[in-house]
Formats: C-alpha cells, structure tokens, sequence
C-alpha cells in the first residue's frame, strides 16, 4: 500500500475561531479510512480543506505527492478527489441521468464548437457518457430513476444518485460527508454493502465521515478521531474502541 | 392528434407556412406598421435569446445586457455610414459588431464574475450606464459617437446590391423592406433558436445548468466555474452585438437613448415572463412584450371608432397597462408563460 | 479658492440623501433578500406627494414650518401606506417563487408608479414653493447653505435613530432575527410577517423624506427622478455590504462626496478630456472598483459558502 492522501500539521481557523489544530495522518491507497468525532470537532472543515471549498489556514495537505494547497475545487476533483455532501447537493432541477453527467464533466471534452456542430466525436462522446451514466446509476441501484428530476427522488436515492455523480469522474479518493445521516438501520446497511462494494469494484480509497459509530466500525478499515479541532487518534476501529479517551470523551455508554 | 411522424410534418409545414405568410397577413390586413413591430419583436427575440443564455442558462443577473446590443450597432453605424465616410461590407461588419461585444463581455466579465448575483447585478448595471453615457458623450475632443444626436443615414443591410430597405414591389406585391426584413431577422432568430438548443442540450449546457442549480457542487463536479461563466457571458454578449449590427441597418439610425437601462429591465422581463431557460418561452415573452405595448397604441383608435373621441388617452394609459400587466402575470404564473422543465424548483431553496 | 471643500460638502449633503434612500433597500434586502425595485418611485411620490400638500399651502395663514411639516408628514403617510401594499400585492404572494418573479412584479409596479405620477402631475417639472430659507454659512471659504445644513442635520438624527432602533429596541432585535432566519424567528414567537411590514413602513418613510429633502435641495421635482435617485442608492446600498444598515450610511456618503469630488475634479484630472457629464461614469468606475476589491461591500460579510 502506498500513500495516497497526506494531512501534515493542518491548522484552520475562521476569524478567531481555531477548528482544527496541526491535525495530520496519511490515508493508504486501496483503504476505507474513517473520520468520527462529535458535532463541531472539524470534521466536515476537514473535509473541505481536502476538496478545496476552504483555504488551509497553516500546513499542507498532498494527494498522490501533489500538494493541493490553493487549488480550487474543480482543479482537486481532476487530481482524482471526489466528494458528497453533507446536506446533499444535487442539481435538483435536473434528471438523475444528467446529475450524473454532470459528474462526467472531468472526463469529457466538447466544448462550444461541438455542441453547436454536434460532430460525429461529440456524437460519440455524449453517447458514451449516456451508457456510463446508465451505468452508474444501476450500480448505485437507482436505475429505476433516470429520467426523474432529483428533486422527487426519495432521500436514500438521493444520497446514492451523490455518490453515482461522484463516482463519474472516476476519482481514486472518494470522500463522502454522512453518507448514512437521516437512514433506518436497514438502508444503512443495504448502504454499507453499496460502499463495499464500490470499493472492490473501482479499487476505491474512502473516506467516510458518519456520527453512527457501529456503522464505521464495521465499515472501516482505519479511522481517525477528531474532538474540538484536534486529532484524537488513528488506529483501526477495534483499537479506537478501546481508546481512554475515545470511551471517556464521547463514546460513553455506548459500547 | 397523436404525434406520429406524419401529423409531425403536418403541423410543421403549417408552421412554417404561417411564418412565411405572416408578414403578407399583417401588411394587408393590419397596416405596414405592424410588420415594423414584428421586426422589432424579432430583434428583441434575438436579445432575449442571448440574455437568456446568461440568465436562463448559467443564471447570472445581468442588468446591462443592453451595452452589448449598443456595442454592436455602434459598431455598424460608425463603419456604415457618412460619420467617418466608411462604408464596409455588411458581413464584415455584423461579425465585427457580434466580436466587439463579445470581446467586451469578456473584458468585463473576467474581474466581476466572482461577484455574487445581486452584486454582479448592479457591477453589470453599472457597465450598461457607463456605456451609455460614453456614447452620449464621445463627440468632444474627437466627434466619435456625434454624441446625443446619434448617428443617422446608416447603410441598409444589403448584399451585393440587394438592399433589404428598397421595395421590391415589383417582383412580388407587398414585398416591401420591411416585409424583407422580417425574413431576414427570421431566419437569424431560427438559427439563434437552433444554436441556443443545441447548447442547452450538450456539456456546456449541463456544466451550465450545475452552476446556476448550486455553484459548489458544480465546482466539486469538476467545473471551472469563472470559465464557464464566462463563456455564457460572451456568449450571451455576441448575440447582443449581431442584434445591434441588425438593429442599426435596420433603423438606419441610432442614438444613446435607445440603450438605456430600462430596456435592459425589458429583456429581462420578456425572459423571466416567458419562461426563463426554455427557448421558446424566450421569444414568446419577447414577442408578447413588444407587441403588447403596441397594440394598446391601438386603443385610441378603436375608441374614435367606437365613442367618436378619445375618452382616455392611450399613450397615457400604455405604459401603465403594460406595468399592471407585467404584475398580474407574475403572480399567476411565477415561473413564466411557458416555462422549462428545469427551473420549476429555482432558486426557491436558495435562502434556507 | 480651492473646490474641494465646496465639493466635498456637497458631496454630503446629496450622500446623506442617497443614505436614506439606501436604507430602505438594504432593509428590505436584508429581511428577504429581494432589491426592492419600487424604491426609488416611492422616493419619487414621496416628494411629490410632500411638494403638493406645500403648494396647496402655500399662501394660507399656516406658518412656513408648519405647511413644510404638514407636506412632510403627508407623504410619510402616504408612502407607508403605498410601501405596505406594494408588499402585500406584489411581494408576498411571491415569497416562495423563483427568485427573479418578484423582480419584475417591482419592474412593474415601479412603471406603474412613474405613469400614475405623470398621470397626476403632468410631465413638467414641479419647482418648490419659495418657502425656504435662503440664507448660508461661510465654512473656510466654502458655502453651506441653510437648506443643505438642514438636510445634513435631519439625515444625521433619522440615522442615528434608526441605528440604535436596530440594535437596541427588541423590534430591532426581532427584525434582526428575521433577516438571519425567518423560520427560526417564527419558531421564536416572532410573526414575520408583522417584522416584514414594519420594515417597510420604515424604509418607505426614509424614502419620504429622502424624496422630500432632494426635492427641497433642488427645488424641483418630476415624474421620473426616481429612476436615476433609487439607482444612486442602490448602488450606494451595494457599495456599503447590501442588508448592513450602517454599510447603507456609509456607502449613501461615500457615493455622494465621490461623485461630486468626481464632478469637480475629472476635468482637470484629465485635461480637459472628460468633462463633468462623466460624473456619474466616475461613480459607477468607483463602484465597480471598489466591488472587485471587496466583493462583498465595504462593510458586508463575505458569507463564505459552508458546504
């Protein structure tokens, strides 16, 4: 296993207030790495460093030895970063197909000329994009849906059409912010068997941030814990578990 | 009537022998007046069409749109007419006018596209002003513009020596410039119509689309979004400039006063009241707003016919009507006469 | 004699108008994030309404203070009554449409206004009785007349009043709340609708006597001054943070010393090659300017986006 995503002494604030503090650790390649902590600990802020919506107050965040400090957005999800959101962000006035699509954006090229002309490579092109959306969209178990605005989805299709759009710009870190917030213990599951899935399939590195502490503990291989802005530990979960700290800070009764 | 492909062809030919018709119609049945105001309803399709492109597409507010318009039929004015003696080809100068604006688009979308949508509101709206009021006044040191005046005895459009001003009664009855014209403007409002679904329907389209539907989550799809918005903005410019050039041959006269702001509002409303995002919205919206203005100028006659005097002055009571309208169709029909599929749900979220 | 001082107390003076006017918008902006496009014809039939009332007065037996209170007061009334039922008509049915529908209902209710003024009171512009004082100070060198340094005066105390009505009273409090999140002020006991209404009563006022101060100061008034007056304080509610209250203050000032420091200076600046008929370019120039440096207005928040 190889290094694929590194966090070094990463610190933000916003005005006055410190979120994260010299957080660091490493994600392999090829593992499912888990982020947890309690409400307000950073990890969303995270998150968003990672993918460029924030800037990076102090340290250095590398991807594949690129650092990724200063890249807008789209520039990171090209480096082979994508995301989902926390509180869903679909493009709601848009067909589950063409969410997806949109996703594809990356990895297409047509430009002005080839929309207008509509030559046999953008013919092509559009196609293509056409099938592996379709074929996305089955595999995320949505294909029923194509054709239906986002916005009627039904929520659990909804989380699933975001991680579809993500996947279409074939990423080899995918990150995903709560996938399972707001699911009955059965889609979480049926949820957990779709990520194991995807991660066998496309040989996907995760990252998973989830408050459900069951959840990551069967999903994960590693996790990391964060607890007002500072980084608690990273070790596998049968480890977190048992961390002092883990159990007296937030995990309370729970195991 | 079912949608076979016969019944398909059937009411397309009818369509299209109702355009071919319409201007004959008009001339003969309502006045030659009338087919002026079909002209200029054209002409403010196009407008609406490439505005619709910034607005209804990439969803950016722009409320100067007007300027590039300005731009373009500046441009054909000051290469077609005695100002400086020049008298360039028509298809050099249309193309020139369409850059030009496009160019300037470009210019002025790079440093306020980052701007957020009521900011880039009133920057644009800024832009449309301050462009005017150049034009009102570039005839001192150098007389460019001929400053409030405006530039008059512009060149007809005209193609070899077909010009499209000059009747040409003799070849076909009624067939008089501005029936000429209204075949002209058609068939560049069709292409517009053509291009304009030809992008909606393509990456560009859906990389717009994402942008206007949620900026973050498009960026997070991979799409660069100032290059995106400036594209739409040039875009959006171009058509602008290419109706300008239109507009100018077509007047044979223009001045600052025919750019203001409120004309800027007025393509906005034909977008909005239409149905923003969907072509054929856009041009209804269009055609309904510069119509209806016109056809109240009507009322006055009808009342002389009807009562032997005016009872209440239209020209009064016009723009009035026309505001009151405006209103009353808002709120019966928010999202537009006819409007698209995907903006049903815009922006209502927006400020959760 | 240099203009500058000349120049900058006019700048003012037109700045605490522009202010004024300014307010209304950023109030209405910032409770629900609609530009208020009427504005600037309720500014306009405030002044109209006030110029009337006068005229009518004019030669009665009423003292000059008291006509010039009763037109005041006239087009305070009126205005409120018109901002409230622009909101009930045109606004709230619209609360959860796309966000550009209750744009053009403002379109069209501020073309509605303009003809329905010109419908009334004709085309001509209407000059205000001789009622005012006519008298002026020396300040250094430069002129502050009697009408100017009452403006500058009333604008000052409305500000003043109006600022700590926002921040102290629990009106204020309750508007605030509003303008963060009306659900949660609803949640709260708060009834938005009542905040909504009050806003406006309050922003048309200001444009009342906005309308009244510029026609004083002008000595004139028209069917279409609205246009170019709510435009000027659009731009200055743009220029200060669009929904900041204090940022509608200090960009009405700035705009106002700008462009007439612009008016002043832009000849000589140049060379002559722009006269003074660029003033409002060189506002706009600013304007533009300044939103690229901070684009969220000089005192508006950057609301970063949190995903």
């Amino acid at each position: 296993m190889t290094e694929l995503l590194k966090i070094n002494q990463v610190s933000k604030s916003f005005g006055g207030v410190q979120a994260l503090t010299n957080v660091s650790f490493s994600i392999q390649s090829g593992e499912i790495f888990g982020l947890i902590g309690p409400n307000g600990a950073g990890k969303t802020t995270l998150f968003n460093l990672i993918t460029g919506v924030l800037p990076v107050s102090a340290g250095h965040i590398t991807f594949n030895q690129c650092p990724l400090q200063n890249l807008p957005p789209h520039k990171i999800l090209r480096l082979g970063i994508a995301r989902t959101f926390q509180n869903i962000r679909l493009f709601s006035g848009m067909t589950a197909l063409e969410n997806v699509m949109v996703g594809m954006h990356s990895r297409t090229h047509a430009g002005i000329l080839g929309a207008i002309l509509r030559n046999a490579g953008t013919r092509r092109e559009e196609t293509h994009s056409k099938a592996q959306a379709h074929h996305l969209l089955t595999l995320v178990g949505i294909s029923r849906h194509s054709n239906t605005l986002a916005a009627n989805l039904p929520y659990g299709d909804q989380r699933r059409l975001e991680i579809a759009r993500a996947l279409a710009s074939q990423p080899r870190l995918l990150a995903l912010d709560e996938p399972a917030a707001g699911m009955n213990p059965s889609e979480r599951d049926s949820l957990r068997e779709l990520m194991h899935a995807l991660h066998q399939e496309f040989n996907l590195t995760l990252l998973v941030i989830e408050h459900d502490v069951q959840f990551m503990m069967q999903l994960c291989h590693r996790m990391a814990v964060l607890d007002f802005g500072e980084l608690v530990t990273v070790d596998t979960p049968d480890k977190v578990r048992h961390h002092p700290r883990v159990i007296q800070a937030w995990l309370g009764g729970d195991t | 009537m079912t949608r076979t492909p016969k019944n398909v062809r059937l009411s397309y030919s009818a369509l299209a022998i109702t355009l071919l018709a319409l201007p004959f119609v008009l001339q003969f049945g309502l006045g030659r007046g009338w087919v002026r105001i079909i002209d200029l309803a054209l002409l403010y399709s196009m407008l609406a069409l490439g505005l619709n492109i910034v607005v209804g597409y990439a969803g950016l507010l722009d409320l100067g749109y007007i300027a590039f318009y300005a731009m373009g039929a500046y441009v054909y004015a000051l290469l077609n007419s005695p100002q400086f003696g020049l008298h360039w080809p028509v298809w050099v100068v249309l193309p020139l006018g369409a850059a030009c604006a496009g160019l300037f688009g470009v210019l002025l979308g790079t440093p306020t596209l980052r701007l957020r949508g009521d900011y880039l509101a009133i920057v644009t709206l800024g832009f449309g002003e301050i462009i005017r009021i150049f034009l009102n006044n570039l005839n001192e040191p150098i007389n460019i513009t001929n400053g409030p005046q405006g530039i008059s005895l512009i060149d007809p459009i005209h193609i070899g020596t077909f010009s499209f001003s000059h009747n040409h009664t003799q070849w076909l009855p009624g067939l008089t410039g501005p029936v000429q014209y209204y075949y002209l403007f058609l068939a560049i409002t069709l292409l517009i119509m053509w291009v304009a679904l030809r992008l909606q329907h393509s990456r560009v389209g859906r990389a717009w689309a994402a942008i206007r539907e949620d900026e973050l989550a498009a960026a997070a799809s991979g799409i660069a979004l100032r290059n995106y918005k400036l594209l739409a903005f040039a875009m959006g410019a171009t058509f602008g400039g290419l109706a300008g050039g239109l507009f100018a041959g077509f007047q044979g006269f223009v001045s600052p006063e025919s750019f203001n702001l409120m004309e800027s509002v007025m393509i906005l409303c034909m977008i909005v009241l239409g149905g923003m995002g969907n072509v054929f919205g856009v041009v209804l919206g269009a055609l309904i707003l510069t119509a209806f203005p016109e056809a109240l100028r009507m009322i006055g006659q009808w009342q002389l016919n009807q009562f032997g005097r005016v009872v209440v002055d239209p020209n009064n009571f016009r723009m009035l009507l026309f505001g009151m309208a405006l209103v009353v169709m808002m709120l019966l029909r928010p999202a537009g006469l006819w409007p698209s599929r995907r903006h049903h749900r815009e922006y209502a979220g927006e400020r959760s | 004699m240099d203009i500058f001082l000349q120049q900058l107390i006019n700048g003012l003076v037109l700045g605490s108008v522009y202010a004024l006017i300014a307010l209304g918008y950023t109030m209405v902006y910032g409770i629900l994030g609609l530009i208020n496009f009427a504005h600037g014809e309720i500014t306009m039939i405030g002044a109209m309404l006030a110029l009337a009332v006068i005229t009518h007065l004019t030669g009665s037996a009423l003292p000059i203070p008291v006509i010039l209170l009763a037109g005041l007061l006239t087009a305070i009334a009126g205005c409120s009554a018109l901002g409230l039922l622009i909101e009930r008509i045109a606004y709230r049915p619209l609360r959860h449409a796309p966000r550009l529908a209750p744009l053009i209902t403002a379109i069209g209710v501020s073309i509605i206004l303009q003809n329905l003024a010109m419908l009334i009171w004709g085309r001509q512009y209407i000059s205000f009785p001789p009622l005012l004082p006519q008298g002026w100070i020396d300040v250094a060198g430069a002129r502050l007349t009697d009408v100017q340094l009452i403006i500058l005066i009333t604008s000052a105390l409305l500000m003043l009043i109006l600022d700590s009505l926002v921040r102290r009273t629990p009106l204020g409090r309750a508007m605030r709340a509003t303008a963060q999140s009306p659900r949660l002020a609803g949640l709260m006991g708060i009834d938005a609708n009542r905040i909504i209404a009050v806003t406006f009563v309050i922003g048309s006022s200001l444009a009342a006597i906005g309308g009244f101060l510029v026609s004083a100061y002008y000595g004139l008034a028209h069917y279409y001054m609205g246009f170019l007056l709510g435009l000027k304080a659009f731009s200055a509610a743009v220029l200060g943070g669009i929904g900041n209250i204090r940022g509608a203050m200090l960009g009405g000032l700035l705009l106002g010393i700008i462009e007439s420091l612009g008016a002043g200076y832009i000849g000589p600046l140049t060379h002559g090659l722009f006269g003074s008929n660029y003033q409002d370019v060189f506002a706009f120039f600013v304007l533009i300017a300044i939103l690229i440096i901070r684009p969220a207005g000089l005192l508006g928040e950057s609301t970063a986006d949190r995903a």
